[in-house]
């Protein structure tokens, strides 16, 4: 049947070669560090206040909604106040600014816990108390995902990575290949599957077989390469891949569990070591910065920082991306942070893009792996023909880019339906 | 007098009943094959259009509301029915040219639209005076389409007496192997009709934007 | 330092509008080059042809770009970047492509220019049209150029219109000599045949859609959807009406149908954006070229079936509208109900078809007059103008037995039929030939026509008698059939075909027995087991004297055969007012009766006459010439010649001081000319005597 739709995705030149190699840069933190007080697009609620004295480790904010997400200090210092500063949300949010003594002295938060031995409401807890979130870029509160498991055939770790230029969960894994498997092996019994599948791109000729020998004794465990397409990494293209089977709203309903590979190793770096998410492997890439690397940054270090420590911009006019060029969004000032969940810098030069009128050539609709038709949705956009628009489900998109990326009129597709989604919520508000 | 003329001015432009209002479409196209026709066509219209009015004027306090339609159509068509039996008698050529389009000028939309939207509403001297601009500005519109379709589907603006079928004046413009012969048929005219059209709508368009601006 | 905001994503593919519409130009362009070069290389075409190829090229790209910059410059945009962006040029060189090569400059100007204008700037200019403009602009030629037409390049009638000719309908061995004209599948397939400049050749088409396909320039689920319905439906076609296996071959080889796969209905702008919106569009553009092709009275079902689609593409995205992922199945659903539904309504629909007589050699009437002659396409096209005595055309026929059928074969019985109503009742002398409607497809026989009425117009004063159509059958002796009566022989296929009249002692018709044992078996043959068994019959019963023979029902496929034994029929009855034995044979001027010198010579097949008449005085008034037993069409037609024009030059001249070896010998009977004028001499020296 996929001869009535299109292919769905497509191979990009990830330029991975640009900092796959690249030895990791530990880059220090400077004196201010800055913890944004964000989980996702949820604000946190402070839990210290100026004067506070925290060490590394210490409980400094906390969501509180309907989820529960502790955030802690990855710096040991004194708390210097809490500012309102922008974030890689696109918007100013409070930031708990701390004074970094340099000492980085340890206050653990919690203690290792055995998961062999502990039972799967206590990984659970465990998870939720260590504010595990999902590192694959949206944050979400890991331990949601495993409180009840019914019916699941299947973990998938997804170690795709099909966001152009960045390798961080890439190197972060072959670093810690031995907390890579506690990780996996541990959501594996949270999940109550029957399965797991490690899932990593094909392309990764060295690595897939030194992956393959860690999980060799592990019972149910496999490696599972996938094509190197864009967005193989997304949830539902990656359930499909695996299982060929589609789901409504949760990949529950595809009897699948999805988390990410590093989530599986900062997990682990928690049950082990005590130790919640303070620092990140953060890529570096593009050519609007002289140095292309993966750097190790301390939750809480901001941009500039970064930048300067690989040797500056490239140029006066960049595009400073807080993730991967694809999905992740420009931001107008180099002073944020790294958070818990960022683990990419894209900077590129700025380069002007004359679009042409639109040509109905249907790329983006045979591309669009949400199965959406963006060019329909614009021009009904335009015509303000809502109903169409919502007829055509426009709220489905995740705003992937891939409209955008191949429309040969270099028209931005993915704004226009962000602007469609807009109008339609809007309209349903009245 | 000079709402009057300035209506009168609106019959032929602004509100000019083929291209602005687009009524009585379907003889547009169909008859605009040449000159002749269209004088033929336009002056039968102004004619039954200018008659019907004064009548419905006349009688408009005597027509009762839930019958108006059907006693203007029979108004109509006895004035079409004459028209058609004089253009049959003294002018037969131009009865075969427009043949089956004669009796439809009952069914043509300004003159029905006309008496609703103006005869049943206003005194005899007005509505005569709508009826001719009206009825001058169909004609006008056919006499450009007309002049459009003949010299570019047939090469030749031409006009003969429809009373003698004498040829009053013949002009190749365009000769024979350089005629687009397209425009003679019904792709043609939907063709010329939309370029009349569109270009009234400009000028429409210019001048309001020109008084709005004021 | 600047960080700019841009929505994400910052990432964009290499391939862009541009560079789409630059690799198409160059596909179109290099479908362009084969054609020049079948035009360099091709029979009866040369440099000139492909010179006017490059120039009609130039004319639409120059029309297109110039009416571009108008729009433009009224617009107030700038305009280079503009044109640029706007693409005009593909349409200019997609609409030359489709158009034959002897259109006229004026005619391909004016409609790049229409289709620029009406099919692409006034809905919004590129990407907002909805018909393809180049489809649009073949559309207005078609409607209004059909005979604005470059008189010197020659058009042969291409072989969608000579098949459209026969009712879209064959059989296999009509198809297999029909096909041999233009050199069979195979060449057609290559593209060596006449037709549109860039719609030949298929294995171009087809490679440089590969290359476009590969090149993600166009989507190649249109193509297989149109190609593959095409196949479909014109197999269940041919096999409904029994048709052989090329039937679909020929349906996707012919007409525009790959041109039109490749480059039209793949045009991004006209067809719906979604995969199975575009798959339904192929398959009912295939639909719609196979109807119209089957039903319609057009040769061409291409060029309509991309319009009627690109009207049905907002309709379509209708259909598909939604998340594709969700309406999967419904997408699926719809395309196998169209499609079938499609296949339905073709294969219902061609139960109908009816296969149209192709008619080689019609019979031709017979009528007394001057006679004229010219080279036609593949033979001799004679015409025959009956006048009255004051010299007022009543009659005309015009006969070319080696014409092609349906193209010059089918223009001579249309002007038998009707194009010379005109010139009855005109003076043969005021009569202007150049006048008669020429027939589209058959120049050359046509002009051959004209050609040949112009020589009766300056030919001989004198009526002469009957002429014979060129098939006239060479003479022999006759063979005594089982039945008594009188013999008549022709010429049949292959070989002599003879029919026996026997007639009672009034002269009724009894019985008639047909013969031709080298006609060919299931053709010929079973032809005259026809006539034999029912074909004669309604001549029964009929005097021999008032037989109407041409009314003898010609069996199809076995024409030549046919026209044997009427043309043996009608010998009977001609020889048949002299005696019961052998007809005489004679097929041509029958000698007057009048006394005269008579001089013999042996020419090609027999002996050759020439009877001489003279005055008191000695002058000649008038030559006749006979040889029964010359060639027809060599020998016959030359000795017809002479009695029709050539011997006027010795009227009125003495006997005694005529040159007969200046008589106008006729190219192709040397030997019969000679013999006549030998025979004339001999005849002069026997008065001499």
């Amino acid at each position: 049947m996929s001869f009535l739709t299109g292919p769905m995705r497509k191979h990009l030149n990830g330029h991975k070669e640009l900092t796959n190699h690249e030895d990791v840069l530990k880059v220090e933190v400077g004196n201010l560090v800055k913890i944004p007080l964000l989980n996702g697009n949820a604000p946190c609620t402070p839990c210290v206040k100026e004067n506070d004295v925290v060490k590394v480790g210490t409980l400094i904010g906390e969501r509180n909604d309907h989820f529960y997400v502790p955030l802690y200090s990855s710096v040991s210092g004194k708390v210097v106040k809490i500012e309102k500063l922008m974030s890689t949300a696109l918007r100013p949010v409070e930031h708990v600014v701390i004074e970094n003594d340099g000492k980085y002295e340890v206050e653990r938060p919690f203690e290792p816990l055995n998961y062999e031995s502990a039972s799967r409401e206590q990984l659970v807890d465990f998870m939720k108390n260590a504010g595990i979130v999902g590192c694959g870029g949206a944050g979400f509160p890991t331990y949601v995902k495993y409180l009840k498991p019914q019916n699941i055939d299947l973990l998938i770790i997804n170690a795709v990575e099909c966001e152009p230029y960045i390798t961080a969960d890439y190197k972060l894994m072959s670093e810690n290949i031995d907390l890579l498997v506690t990780g996996v092996k541990a959501l594996f019994k949270m999940s109550c599957a029957k399965e797991c599948k490690v899932a990593i791109k094909v392309t990764k000729k060295d690595f897939i077989p030194v992956l393959e020998k860690a999980f060799a004794n592990a019972q149910g465990i496999s490696v599972f390469p996938v094509p190197d397409v864009y967005p193989m990494g997304w949830e539902r293209t990656l359930v499909y891949e695996i299982t060929k089977k589609r789901y409504d709203k949760l990949p529950a309903e595809a009897g699948c569990i999805v988390s990410n590979a590093t989530t599986a190793i900062s997990f682990a770096n928690a049950l082990v070591n005590g130790m919640p998410i303070v620092e990140k492997m953060v890529t570096v890439a593009g050519d609007g910065v002289k140095k292309n690397c993966n750097v190790s940054v301390r939750v809480g270090t901001n941009a500039k920082e970064i930048v300067a420590a690989l040797g500056g911009y490239a140029c006066d006019n960049v595009l400073l991306i807080a993730g991967g060029p694809m999905m992740g969004k420009t931001i107008t000032t180099d002073e944020f942070v790294i958070g818990t969940y960022n683990n990419a810098l894209t900077i590129l030069k700025n380069k002007d893009l004359e679009p042409l009128k639109c040509l109905r050539c249907g790329k983006c609709s045979d591309h669009c792996p949400a199965g959406l038709q963006p060019v329909r949705i614009n021009n009904a956009k335009a015509a303000h023909d809502l109903d169409t628009v919502a007829a055509l489900d426009a709220m489905s998109c995740i705003e992937c880019g891939m409209c955008t990326y191949v429309c040969p009129s270099k028209i931005n597709v993915t704004e226009g339906i962000r602007e469609a989604k807009r109008l339609l919520a809007l309209k349903k508000k009245k | 007098m000079n709402n009057k003329k300035s209506s009168f001015i609106n019959g032929l432009l602004t509100e000019n009943p083929v291209f602005g209002l687009y009524l009585g479409i379907c003889s547009t196209l169909a008859i605009t094959t040449s000159l002749n026709n269209a004088i033929g066509m336009g002056v039968a219209v102004i004619f039954v259009l200018t008659f019907s009015n004064i009548i419905i004027s006349a009688m408009r306090n005597i027509i009762p509301n839930e019958i108006r339609i059907p006693v203007y159509i029979v108004i109509i068509a006895t004035l079409v029915t004459i028209v058609e039996m004089l253009i049959h008698a003294y002018a037969p050529s131009l009865y075969s040219a427009l043949g089956a389009f004669i009796s439809l000028i009952v069914v043509n939309c300004i003159i029905l639209g006309r008496a609703e939207a103006f005869a049943s509403k206003n005194g005899i001297l007005a509505s005569a005076m709508d009826g001719i601009s009206m009825g001058i500005g169909y004609t006008l519109s056919l006499l450009v389409m007309s002049l459009i379709r003949q010299i570019l589907g047939t090469g030749v603006l031409s006009f003969a007496n429809p009373f003698t079928d004498a040829t009053i004046f013949s002009f190749t413009i365009i000769p024979e192997s350089y005629v687009i012969s397209m425009f003679k048929d019904p792709t043609g005219a939907f063709l010329t009709f939309a370029c009349c059209a569109a270009a009234l709508t400009a000028y429409i368009n210019h001048k309001k934007k020109k008084e709005a601006s004021k | 330092m600047k960080f700019t905001f841009k929505p994400s994503p910052n990432y964009r593919d290499s391939q862009s509008t541009q560079s789409i519409m630059r690799d198409l130009t160059i596909g179109l362009l290099v479908v362009f080059a084969f054609s020049l070069f079948y035009y360099v290389t091709g029979e009866n075409l040369g440099v000139s042809y492909a010179l006017r190829a490059c120039g009609l090229l130039v004319t639409s790209v120059i029309s297109a770009i110039v009416t571009e910059a108008i729009y433009f410059a009224i617009r107030k945009q700038p305009i280079v970047k503009s044109i640029k962006g706007s693409f005009g040029w593909v349409t200019a060189i997609i609409l030359t492509l489709m158009c034959p090569i002897n259109i006229s400059y004026y005619a391909l100007a004016i409609s790049t220019i229409l289709a620029i204008v009406f099919g692409k700037l006034v809905f919004g200019g590129f990407g907002q049209n909805i018909f393809n403009p180049a489809a649009f602009g073949r559309a207005i030629i078609m409607a209004s150029f059909a005979g604005s037409v470059a008189v010197d390049f020659a058009t042969s009638a291409t072989p969608t219109a000579s098949f459209a000719a026969s009712g879209w309908l064959m059989s296999n061995e009509t198809f297999n000599s029909f096909i041999a004209q233009f050199g069979g599948l195979s060449e057609m397939f290559i593209g060596r045949y006449p037709g549109a400049i860039g719609e030949t050749s298929a294995l171009v088409i087809l490679l440089v859609g590969a290359f476009l396909v590969y090149r993600k320039v166009i989507d190649w689920k249109v193509i297989v959807a149109y190609l593959g319905t095409i196949l479909v439906s014109t197999l269940g076609i041919g096999l409904v009406n029994g048709q052989g296996m090329w039937y679909p071959i020929f349906h996707l080889l012919t007409g525009g149908v790959m041109f039109g796969a490749v480059f039209m209905l793949t045009d991004p702008v006209t067809n719906p954006t979604s995969s199975a919106g575009r798959i339904i569009f192929g398959i009912g553009a295939a639909f719609f070229t196979v109807l119209i092709r089957i039903k319609g009275n057009l040769p061409e079902g291409v060029l309509y079936s991309i319009l009627l689609m690109n009207m049905l593409t907002p309709l379509i995205e209708r259909l598909t509208t939604g998340n594709q992922i969700k309406i999967a199945k419904k997408n699926l659903r719809n395309v196998a109900i169209i499609f079938v539904a499609c296949l339905a309504i073709l294969l219902g629909v061609s139960t109908t078809m009816e296969a149209k007589e192709i008619t080689i050699n019609e019979p031709v009437e017979e009528i007394d007059g001057i006679t004229g002659t010219a080279q036609g396409f593949g033979g001799e096209v004679s015409v025959t103008v009956a006048t009255d005595e004051n010299g007022i055309i009543t009659k005309i026929v015009a006969e070319g037995a080696s014409e092609t059928p349906n193209l010059g074969g089918a223009a001579i019985s249309t002007f038998n039929s009707e194009g010379f109503a005109k010139f009855e009742g005109v003076a043969l002398a005021d009569a202007d030939f150049d006048t008669l409607d020429t027939v589209t497809g058959s120049t050359v026989t046509s002009e051959a026509v004209i050609e040949a009425l112009k020589q009766t117009q300056g030919g001989s004063a004198a009526t002469e008698e009957v002429t014979e159509e060129t098939t006239a059958p060479e003479t022999t002796e006759a063979t005594v059939e089982e039945i008594d009566g009188i013999t008549g022989t022709a010429n049949g296929f292959g070989g002599e075909v003879s029919v026996t009249v026997a007639t009672d002692e009034n002269g009724i018709i009894t019985k008639i027995v047909a013969e031709g044992a080298s006609e060919t078996p299931g053709l010929g043959l079973d032809a005259i087991e026809t006539f034999n068994n029912e074909g004669f019959a309604k001549f029964e019963g009929v005097a021999l004297a008032e037989a109407d023979f041409d009314t003898l029902d010609t069996v199809t496929g076995s024409t030549v055969t046919s026209e044997a034994v009427i043309e043996a029929l009608k010998q009977v009855q001609a020889g048949s007012s002299t005696t019961e034995t052998t007809a005489p044979e004679t097929t041509e001027a029958t000698t007057d009766e009048n006394a005269g010198i008579v001089g013999t010579a042996n020419g090609f097949g027999g002996e050759v006459t020439v009877t001489i008449s003279v005055d008191e005085n000695g002058n000649i008034t008038k030559i006749e010439a006979e040889g029964a037993n010359e060639t027809a069409g060599l020998g016959l037609d030359a000795i017809e010649t002479f009695n029709n024009e050539g011997f006027a030059k010795f009227e009125g001249v003495a006997l005694a001081d005529a040159d007969f070896s200046t008589l106008d010998t006729v190219t192709g009977s040397t030997v019969t000319s000679d013999a006549v004028v030998e025979a004339a001499q001999a005849a002069q020296s026997a008065a001499q005597q």
